[in-house]
């Protein structure tokens, strides 16, 4: 390690030394997010929830740099403590990556931590995403080679990170080792190079071992997954699908049960001038990968099961965002983009966009192997030290957790107005999206209009007014429910929500917006979320002041989620990059 | 190309074949298999019952529980079982802590101060988890419910460092409760270490959450009531402990009016002051 440091302080030396150098090249980025935080006892947040912790921040700072076919790169951050709602593990400050590369265009070959993923990522990807603290990259090798135009290989080797923890052989977490392999015909065969036709198939295999030191369970040590791809289009359509399979892989996240995993996801499109469709379906069955067998939520997860939802950006109907379950799903999503045509009577001078989309997903089903006389089991992947149950693989279960109908307008009225307005319709089972056991499912419908004004060519203001109307509000609830398990309730019932953004020029930005979950079923809890932002964007530097309050809820990427606790107090947040 | 080919279908067929390893069903619970079961101890009695120095290896498993928590009745089972294999080498306490321990909706009230302040010093945020002797697991202290019996089986296995011995009186008429609890060092000891002595009352019968919906005479084990020394207890020693060395702490309670004292039990364990790490735990019946 240190003779490695050692290697790259050298590196940045040279860097000053030879600057003149015309390949060489530094680069990189640096973040701050700082909190107070402060007792408002009105949403719930007391001396004893703060725990003494009045300031979080969290920071990184990552610089790379490149001469020829060499690169390298150091990644360092600091949690002095972690923000609420980041995973307490994250305390502490250290170098968390480093790599370095070699890349001639045929071969490459990295040592360090890599970020890779093999197709979709069914069985194989490792990255980073700062907002939900999450970071698994493998420290190892990566060696890819090229041998042909079109052809690509990989091959990876190495241990994940987990927060701060050792690499050291003594740590329990398992070794990852995956090979990919992927094959552009329209790159390799000369006549198809502009052929209308495209084609590209590829396969991986990723294995983990672990030793087993479980006394009750035969943990399998070396659990292997197959991946197969292929990727078709003929001008405008295009078709993807990608299948996945893994073997016996008993774990804390699936009650130790041997049924084997599958994933597939298929895609299909249309795309023209004006006009988009896209129609993907995906089943996933068991599909929880860890470089670890006791690691439970996102700890350690080798794998990535993509989301096929709507990503909404608006507060509101960001309440309710689906996690991707990869204990089971059976998802479907149908998106179409159309523009209606400008200089015409429905589509105004300049046009207007119309995307209409509804995405549901359901579990899958499922057929409990069972003793006789033996009860369904309360884990959904059945009785721990069995097979757990059996699933037709085009079966849909019974019990759906999401489905998301939406309807969104674009259009420009007028040189100075702007015009965003969309309609949501939402289901959410809270009991299995949030593990809220009792919870009732959430049936939503939600609106929103965004206007934009432009003053001047150098200021503009931003308005939002959001909807969200709640099947479970005050005078609609149930409640003795409500009284029962009033946990479950937090943010139920109706929101408003209100915003508005003035900008001047690209640099300056101030808001001040409110949320207020004015019908929920409990009095106490029809708290106001106001806030006021002031940002500065100067080149590629943000320096964002936020005051007031967050409201509890999820924050999602790419289907992986995090728990927000409601908070109150003063945010700083700074990034830049050179 | 079809060299290249080759050479990728040979590596992924040798890989599959190295690195893949199927269980048969029958050899997914070890001992099904035919090999033979391991022998269970036979039941010594609660340790430290007999007032003598108890020092062969206890374990103290803390199940962190909620009375809302439709999945902790089943880890609670576990803990139960665990006591049951290793004939009480195994000292329970249920803490319940965590939202899922509120109690409203007619739920019974469990939760303490001491409980509390150990489920967010751990860093816990759902139930159920336990610990394990308070030792960490891979960084942090939680072990799921599904990891105890293999963290116990390993627990068990190392040496004892600390003996311990008690003297329980329970006066019925005053409920006055009088402990005198022991401490031995079996080897040279240099940190700090601390006594905490808890009161943990069994087979409380309320309400509970279950899976298949509400249970209102479900039998609560192991529920810890309070600690009689502080959350983190006592600290015995400031200087390095000589091996045999003893450390005798007394103290006097009152026990609380709502306690069936027929069901009380006084659990204590001695730990590192710095890590938590409990070294060794007792566990002795008021009555």
């Amino acid at each position: 390690m240190k003779r490695f440091l050692l290697s790259l302080a050298l590196v940045f030396c040279a860097t000053s030394l030879f600057a003149q150098l015309d390949n060489s090249q530094v680069n990189g980025s640096f973040q701050v997010d700082g909190q107070y935080y402060q007792v408002d006892e009105a949403i719930g947040i007391t001396e004893e929830s703060i725990k003494g912790n009045k300031f979080g921040i969290a920071g990184f700072g990552k610089i790379n740099y490149s001469l020829g076919n060499f690169s390298a790169g150091i990644r360092y951050e600091a949690y002095l403590p972690q923000l609420s709602g980041f995973d307490t593990r994250l305390q502490g400050v250290g170098l968390a990556n480093y790599h370095a590369s070699y890349d001639n265009g045929t071969i490459g070959i990295t040592v360090g931590d890599i970020y890779d993923q093999f197709g979709n990522g069914f069985i194989f990807r490792t990255y980073e995403e700062w907002s939900l603290g999450f970071d698994n990259s493998l420290r190892g090798m990566r060696i890819i080679y090229r041998p042909a135009a079109g052809v690509t290989l990989k091959a990876v080797y190495g241990k994940q990170r987990f927060y701060w923890a050792s690499y050291a052989a003594t740590e329990s977490r398992g070794l990852v080792r995956g090979i990919d392999g992927e094959w552009d015909l329209n790159q390799s065969i000369e006549a198809m190079s502009s052929s209308k036709f495209r084609a590209s198939v590829g396969g991986s295999f990723v294995s983990k071992y672990q030793k087993n030191t479980n006394t009750t369970y035969t943990i399998p040590e070396n659990v292997g997954a197959f991946d197969g791809r292929i990727n078709l289009g003929y001008g405008r359509f295009a078709f993807t699908t990608e299948y996945a399979h893994k073997i016996n892989d008993p774990s804390a996240f699936n009650n130790y049960t041997y049924h084997e995993g599958q994933a597939l996801l298929s895609s299909l499109s249309y795309s023209q001038k004006g006009f988009g469709v896209i129609l993907q379906v995906k089943r996933v069955d068991n599909m929880s990968f860890k470089s670890d067998y006791k690691g439970v939520k996102n700890d350690l997860d080798i794998n990535f099961i993509p989301p096929i939802n709507y990503t909404h950006t608006h507060s509101l109907p960001a309440i309710y965002t689906y996690a991707t379950q990869p204990l089971g799903e059976m998802a479907m999503q149908l998106q179409v983009n159309y523009t209606i045509p400008k200089n015409t009577i429905i589509g105004g001078k300049y046009g207007t966009k119309i995307t209409l989309d509804f995405s549901q997903v359901n579990d899958i089903k499922r057929n409990y192997i069972l003793e006789e006389g033996q009860a369904a089991p309360s884990h959904i992947s059945g009785y721990n030290g069995t097979l757990g149950y059996t699933s037709p693989f085009f079966a849909v279960g019974d019990r759906k957790f999401f489905h998301d109908f939406n309807i969104e307008l674009e259009r420009r009225l007028n040189k100075k107005w702007k015009l965003i307005a969309q309609y949501i319709n939402l289901y959410y089972d809270m009991e299995t999206i949030e593990n809220h056991p009792g919870a009732e499912v959430v049936k939503a419908n939600i609106g929103f209009i965004d206007l934009s004004y432009r003053i001047t060519s150098k200021q503009s203001i931003r308005m939002e007014l959001q909807h969200l109307w709640d099947n479970v509000t005050a005078g609609k609830a149930d409640m003795e429910k409500v009284n029962g398990h009033p946990d479950n309730y937090k943010k139920r019932g109706n929101w408003a929500a209100a915003l508005v953004e003035y900008s001047i020029g690209a640099k300056w930005f101030v808001s001040v917006g409110d949320k207020w979950n004015y019908g929920n079923p409990i009095e106490g809890n029809r708290d106001h979320y106001y806030s006021a932002s002031l940002g500065y964007i100067k080149e590629s530097t943000r320096i964002t002041l936020t005051g007031g309050r967050q409201s509890e809820g999820m924050v999602c990427v790419g289907g992986v989620c995090r728990v927000v606790p409601a908070s109150s107090g003063i945010s700083l947040s700074i990034t830049t990059s050179f | 190309m079809r060299k290249i080919l080759s050479i990728l279908a040979v590596s992924f067929f040798m890989m599959g074949m190295t690195a893949c390893d199927v269980i048969d069903e029958q050899d997914y619970i070890k001992n099904n298999g035919g090999t033979t079961p391991p022998e269970k101890p036979v039941d010594p009695g609660l340790p430290g019952e007999t007032g003598d120095f108890t020092t062969s290896k206890c374990v103290l498993l803390e199940d962190y529980t909620g009375v809302r928590c439709n999945n902790c009745p089943a880890a609670g089972e576990l803990a139960l079982e665990l006591q049951k294999q290793y004939g009480h080498s195994v000292v329970v306490l249920g803490v319940h802590s965590g939202f899922l321990s509120n109690p409203v909706g007619g739920y019974p009230n469990f939760k303490t101060t001491e409980g509390d302040e150990w489920y967010n010093f751990f860093g816990f945020d759902s139930n159920p988890i336990g610990t394990v002797n308070r030792k960490l697991n891979g960084g942090v202290y939680g072990f799921p419910s599904t990891d105890w019996a293999d963290a116990v089986a390993a627990a068990l296995q190392e040496e004892a460092t600390v003996g311990m011995a008690s003297n329980v009186e329970y006066d019925e008429t005053s409920r006055n409760l009088k402990v005198d609890i022991s401490t031995k060092a079996l080897v040279e000891l240099p940190d700090t270490y601390s006594l905490t002595v808890c009161i943990m009352e069994d087979s409380i019968v309320g309400k509970q959450l279950k899976p298949e919906g509400d249970d209102l005479n479900y039998v609560h084990r192991h529920v810890f009531r309070k600690t009689i020394n502080g959350a983190w207890g006592e600290e015995i020693n400031t200087t390095a402990i000589a091996p045999e060395d003893v450390i005798t702490k007394s103290y006097a309670t009152t026990l609380d009016a709502a306690y069936n004292a027929d069901n009380c039990h006084i659990i204590a364990y001695v730990s590192n002051s710095n890590t938590k790490e409990v070294l060794q735990v007792i566990e002795k019946k008021i009555k």
